[in-house]
C-alpha cells in the first residue's frame, strides 16, 4: 500500500451547499486532509478544468479525483462526465458519481460514459463519514492514482 | 203404348221421372183381361194418379230438403270465411301497428333499392314523411359515399351474393332531411316473397350511444393522464422533498456535534425530537417513493416456485422470528405460479412480519398455505397467511390497505409508516389478483390473496 505523500486536491461538483458542507465535515471527521475544490455547477466545473474565466490564473494542477453530483441546473452531471471523458487531456482523471438517484438508468449511463464508480449519497453524516473513509482507503491507499500530466 | 207380337197380349210401357229416379212402368194386360177389367178402369186411373201424386210429393220433398241443406252449408262457409277475414285483418293490423310503432326504424326496399315501406320511427330518425320516401331510392337517406355506392352494391349483391351488411348488420351513417349526417346501426335481412326479393332494414339512431362512448373514452384518457401525472408527481416530489429534508437532518446533526454540550436537557430533547421527526418524514417519503415506483415499473412475469420463495423469505427472517417467539408452519408446499418473484417475496415477508408484529400472544403462530379449488376462484390458487394476533375489526378491513393509515399509535406494535399493506395491495393488483381479510375464528386474522386475474369474472 502506498502512503499519501502530499495532499492532492479533489474536485467536488455539487450544487447543494448543504450536501457540500456535510461532505466537508465528513472529510474532516475521517481525518482526510486532501483539499477540496468545489464547483457549484457543470459550467463552473468546465471553466475550472479548462482554466478559463475566473480560473485562468489558477495553478495548473489537475484534481486527483472528481466527485460528481448528477442532478444539477444547466450542464448536469451526465453531460459534464461525457465532456470530461471526451477530452484527451482530462479523461484520465477518475470520476466518482455521487448522486441521490438510485435509478438504474442513471447508474448505467454513468458507467457507460466512463465513471469510475457510482455511489448513492449516504443518508446522513455518519454515512458520509463511512463513505469518505472508503474513498480514502480505496483510491488513496489501495489504488495508485496517475501522476499529474497536465500540459496546457 | 206398344203392341206385342201376341195379338192376345197388350203391353203398356211408360217412364216417369220423379225424384232422382226414372220410374219405368210396364203392364202386360191380355186383351181378355183388358176387356174383363175395363170396368175397373176408373179404379186403375185413380190408383195411377195416387202413385203419381206420391211420387211428385216425394220429389218435391227431396228438392226442398236438399235446398235447405245447401243453404245451411253456404251459411256456415260464409261465416267461417268472414271470421277468417276478420282474423286476417286483425293480424294485419297488429303487424302493421307493431311495425309502425317499433322504436327502431323499419324500411323495406325492393331489389332496385326503391322504398316499399317506411315506419313511424323512421320519420323521427330521418325527418322525412313516409310519402316523401316511399317510391324513392333508399340512397336519399344516405350521405356520401354510401349514396353513390348503394345501387352498385345492391346489383353486386344480387349478382354475386357477396354481402357487406345483409345478414350481418353494422354501424353506418344516415342523412337526415335537414342534411345532418348521423351514426346508425343498420341490420338488413333479405326476404323472398313469391319470387320477389325485398330487403328489410332495421335502423337505430346511435348518436346518443356514440356520444356516450366518446365521453367514456375521453374520461378514460383523462384518467390515464392524471394517473400518470400523479405517479410522476409522487416520484418527483418525493425526490425533491428528500434533499432538503436530509439537509435538515444533517444540520441538526451538526448542531448536535458542535453545540450539544452547550444545550440544557430540554434543548437536547428538542434537538432529538427534531431529528426523529426528520427521520420519520424521510421514511414516509421513502415509502411513497416505493409505492409510486410500484405503479411505474413493469412486474416481472415468470414461472416461480413459491415454495422456494417462501423458504428464502423465512430464512432471512429466521433470527427475528426466534426473537419474537413466532412459529411459522407451512400447511402445504406452495405451487409454482407465474408472477414477479421478488415482489411476491415482499408480499410474504410483509404479511409474515405483520402477523408477528400485531400479535400479543406469548407464542405467535402463523400458518401459510393455499386453497386449491376455491369456490370463487376455481383453479386459481388462493394463498393465505393466518395468525393468532390481535385481529382486524370488520370496519377497518378496507382502511388497513390505505397508504399511511395505521390503526395504532405511531410507536405501538413496533411502529412503521403504514405503507406495508398498501404496497402489498399494489403488488397484488399489478398481478391482476385480489387481497382480502377474514377473521381467524375469534383470534387473529387470515389474509387471502391471489396472483392472477379471475377470468370467470366473479371478482
Amino acid at each position: 500500500m502506498a502512503s499519501i505523500k502530499q495532499p492532492i486536491p479533489i474536485l467536488v461538483i455539487e450544487d447543494s451547499p448543504e450536501d457540500f458542507e456535510v461532505l466537508e465535515r465528513a472529510f474532516k471527521k475521517a481525518d482526510f486532509s486532501a483539499p477540496l475544490y468545489r464547483c457549484k455547477n457543470g459550467q463552473e466545473a468546465l471553466d475550472f478544468l479548462y482554466r478559463e474565466k475566473i480560473f485562468e490564473n489558477y495553478s495548473d494542477e489537475d484534481p486527483s479525483l472528481i466527485l460528481l453530483d448528477l442532478n444539477m441546473p444547466g450542464i448536469d452531471g451526465h453531460v459534464l462526465l461525457e465532456t470530461v471523458k471526451d477530452n484527451n487531456k482530462l479523461k484520465y482523471i477518475p470520476v466518482i458519481v455521487l448522486s441521490t438517484s438510485s435509478s438504474s438508468d442513471d447508474v448505467f449511463r454513468s458507467y457507460k460514459n466512463g465513471a469510475s464508480s457510482y455511489i448513492q449519497k449516504p443518508k446522513d453524516l455518519h454515512g458520509y463519514v463511512d463513505m469518505v473513509q472508503d474513498i480514502k482507503d480505496y483510491w488513496f491507499s489501495c489504488c495508485t492514482l496517475p501522476a499529474q500530466r497536465r500540459n496546457f | 203404348m206398344n203392341n206385342s207380337s201376341d195379338p192376345e197380349v197388350l203391353t203398356f210401357r211408360n217412364a216417369v221421372s220423379a225424384g232422382d229416379h226414372i220410374w219405368e212402368i210396364t203392364t202386360f194386360p191380355s186383351l181378355q183381361s183388358f176387356i174383363e177389367y175395363a170396368g175397373l178402369f176408373s179404379w186403375t186411373a185413380f190408383l195411377s194418379i195416387l202413385v203419381v201424386i206420391s211420387l211428385i210429393s216425394y220429389f218435391i220433398f227431396r228438392i226442398t230438403s236438399n235446398n235447405l241443406k245447401a243453404a245451411a252449408l253456404v251459411e256456415q262457409q260464409t261465416k267461417s270465411l268472414r271470421e277468417y277475414a276478420e282474423k286476417l285483418h286483425e293480424t294485419q293490423n297488429l303487424h302493421k301497428a307493431i311495425l309502425e310503432n317499433t322504436v327502431d326504424g323499419l324500411i323495406t326496399i325492393n331489389e332496385k333499392g326503391i322504398v316499399q315501406s317506411y315506419n313511424k320511427a323512421c320519420k323521427k330518425i330521418f325527418g322525412y314523411e313516409s310519402d316523401e320516401v316511399i317510391g324513392q331510392n333508399i340512397s336519399m337517406l344516405m350521405p356520401r359515399p354510401y349514396r353513390q355506392e348503394h345501387d352498385s352494391y345492391l346489383k353486386n349483391y344480387l349478382h354475386s351474393g357477396k354481402a357487406k351488411i345483409i345478414g350481418i348488420g353494422r354501424e353506418v351513417e344516415g342523412k337526415r332531411k335537414d342534411g345532418k349526417v348521423f351514426p346508425i346501426d343498420l341490420s338488413v335481412s333479405k326476404v323472398e316473397i313469391e319470387g320477389k326479393i325485398l330487403f328489410s332494414g332495421i335502423v337505430r339512431d346511435i348518436t346518443p350511444r356514440k356520444k356516450a362512448e366518446k365521453k367514456i373514452q375521453e374520461y378514460t384518457e383523462k384518467l390515464e393522464i392524471s394517473n400518470r401525472d400523479l405517479d410522476d408527481f409522487a416520484h418527483i416530489a418525493s425526490h425533491d422533498l428528500k434533499e432538503p429534508l436530509r439537509g435538515l437532518y444533517n444540520y441538526a446533526e451538526f448542531l448536535r456535534e458542535d453545540y450539544y454540550d452547550k444545550l440544557d436537557s430540554e434543548g437536547q430533547h428538542k434537538l432529538d425530537t427534531l431529528q426523529k421527526l426528520a427521520r420519520r418524514m424521510e421514511a414516509l417519503i421513502e415509502s411513497l417513493l416505493d409505492y409510486s415506483r410500484l405503479s411505474r415499473i413493469d412486474m416481472a412475469s415468470k414461472k416461480t416456485d413459491l415454495d422456494e420463495i417462501l423458504k428464502t423469505v423465512l430464512e432471512t427472517l429466521e433470527i427475528w422470528l426466534k426473537e419474537k417467539n413466532a412459529e411459522v408452519s407451512i400447511k402445504k408446499a406452495l405451487p409454482s405460479v407465474v408472477c414477479d418473484p421478488v415482489k411476491v417475496g415482499e408480499v410474504f415477508r410483509n404479511l409474515i412480519t405483520n402477523a408477528v408484529k400485531y400479535n400479543d400472544e406469548p407464542v405467535k403462530k402463523i400458518e401459510i398455505g393455499y386453497i386449491k379449488n376455491h369456490e370463487d376462484w376455481g383453479d386459481i390458487p388462493v394463498f393465505y397467511v393466518k395468525d393468532n394476533g390481535i385481529g382486524i375489526a370488520e370496519n377497518h378491513k378496507e382502511q388497513v390497505f390505505k397508504i399511511f393509515k395505521r390503526l395504532h399509535g405511531r410507536e405501538d406494535y413496533g411502529g412503521g409508516t403504514g405503507v406495508g399493506l398498501t404496497i402489498i395491495w399494489k403488488i397484488i393488483e399489478r398481478h391482476g389478483g385480489k387481497i382480502w381479510i377474514e377473521p381467524n375464528g375469534d383470534k387473529g386474522t387470515i389474509f387471502f390473496f391471489t396472483l392472477r386475474r379471475n377470468e370467470n369474472g366473479i371478482h
